[in-house]
């Protein structure tokens, strides 16, 4: 059921070095730099998205990732989903307006995967990047690199991804759109969605708790992968996964790593799903063909290289 | 003017008695990526996900920023670091000494 947790809206990702990670995720991912704060933070976003910024990069002494924050209908929803946070035995702490600039108050808990998660309301509004609000071009020119679209989902590994699961579709309205499942009926994996995407969240069950798989973000089709696959090789940035497709949510796909080790996914496509749509069912005996549908096998690389 | 050529670098596996060449700006990960695959754990190849981790037991090298969560500053001083940032200067010996790299979901 719809709780008015609407889509992603940011994430916060730990890089060693400022400004190589500006430079990865600017010229190569094809983001744009709207902003620094005074902390020395600096926020990007995908052109097509309407608000200031989705990703925010932050320097630290190890990689990974800080928080995700999912954006909500207005600030009563964002009041009313905190008192059903805590009613359900989350500790939720509000951070107030400002601490991200151009950001509103950010209502942030720990999940049962060992993350940090948070939601808000109200971000700086500015419009798709390079186009008018008004009879808009088909797309900007300027852009660069994989001229991504979207920060589109991430992909978190820790434990206890049931509970994470009941909490998520409980009391913020997310859905399971595909699982992975063993012989005794156990998740290994499980994609949720808030409204008719493929997954807005991954969750995959890990003993290495609170872990960072990937930040993805979207581009529209296979040529658009093919042309990242160039990209990737011709500055020589360190890869994972060539272009090719995963069986769970249908979506094209291509890994590779940020200069400071954190994984990066393009992704293209992917199913859709309306509210009366059943999950589907992917058994770990057949998880290769699940993952990446060619191959039908997954890479060690993919499976234990974690930030 | 005919360049000089450098004197190779060479690093030493300790525990399999193993030598490689590394070229100059080379970093200790890529060289053992081309010479043997097989023996070290590749992750990202850039000092985040610890997979290649490392001891330093002879010879001197340059070190890239590497993630804490790996190579404590104490780690460092005992000249542990990972591969994909260690950028040898001279003759090097080294052992491995990776993180467990785990599977998903095995553990349960
Ligand atoms: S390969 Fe990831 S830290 Fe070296
Ligand atoms: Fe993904």
């Amino acid at each position: 059921m719809r709780r008015g947790v609407l889509r992603p809206g940011h994430v916060q990702i730990r890089v060693l070095d400022l400004e190589p990670a500006v430079q990865h995720y600017t010229e190569l991912v094809g983001l744009i730099e709207t902003h620094r704060d005074g902390e020395g933070r600096v926020y990007l976003k995908g052109w097509t998205e309407p608000e200031l910024f989705s990703v925010v990069l932050r320097e630290a002494d190890e990689a990974g990732m800080d928080f995700q924050g999912f954006k909500v209908r207005d600030e009563d929803t964002l009041t009313q989903l905190s008192r059903d946070l805590r009613a359900w035995g989350v500790d939720v702490q509000e951070i107030p307006a400002g601490d991200l600039d151009h950001c509103g108050r950010r209502m942030q808990f720990s999940t049962p995967t060992g993350h940090r998660f948070e939601l808000y309301a109200t971000k700086t509004y500015t419009g798709p990047w390079g186009i008018s609000e008004v009879e808009p071009e088909a797309w900007p020119r300027g852009l660069r690199g994989i001229r991504v679209q979207r920060f589109d989902h991430c992909q978190i590994h820790g434990r206890d991804i049931e509970a994470m699961r009941d909490l998520l579709s409980e009391v913020l309205g997310f859905y399971v759109t595909e699982h992975v499942i063993d012989d005794t009926g156990k998740n290994l994996a499980i994609f949720m969605s808030l409204a008719m995407k493929a997954h807005d969240v991954a969750l995959i069950l890990d003993d290495r708790h609170g872990t960072f798989h990937h930040a993805a973000f979207y581009v529209e089709t296979w040529e658009n992968l093919l042309r990242a696959g160039d990209l990737i090789s011709m500055t020589g940035t360190s890869l994972d996964t060539a272009p090719t497709r995963h069986g769970i949510t249908r979506g094209q796909t291509t890994y590779f790593f940020d200069p400071s080790g954190n994984r990066n996914e393009v992704f293209a496509g992917g199913s859709t799903h309306y509210p009366d749509q059943r999950p589907y069912v992917w058994h770990d005996r057949n998880i290769g063909k699940a993952i990446f549908y060619h191959h039908q096998k997954l890479s060690e690389k993919f499976m234990t290289a974690l930030t | 003017m005919a360049e000089v050529a450098a004197t190779p670098i060479v690093a030493t596996d300790a525990e399999r008695g193993s030598e490689i060449i590394v070229t100059a700006d080379q970093s200790l990960l890529n060289a053992i990526e081309r010479f043997e695959p097989s023996s070290v754990a590749v992750g990202c190849r850039n000092g985040g996900c610890g997979l290649c981790r490392v001891q330093l037991l002879a010879g001197s090298v340059r070190l890239g920023k590497m993630s804490r969560r790996f190579v404590s500053i104490e780690m460092e001083r005992e000249r542990f670091a990972l591969a994909c940032r260690v950028y040898p200067q001279t003759n090097i010996t080294y052992r491995l000494s990776p993180i467990e790299p785990r599977i998903p979901g095995n553990a349960y």
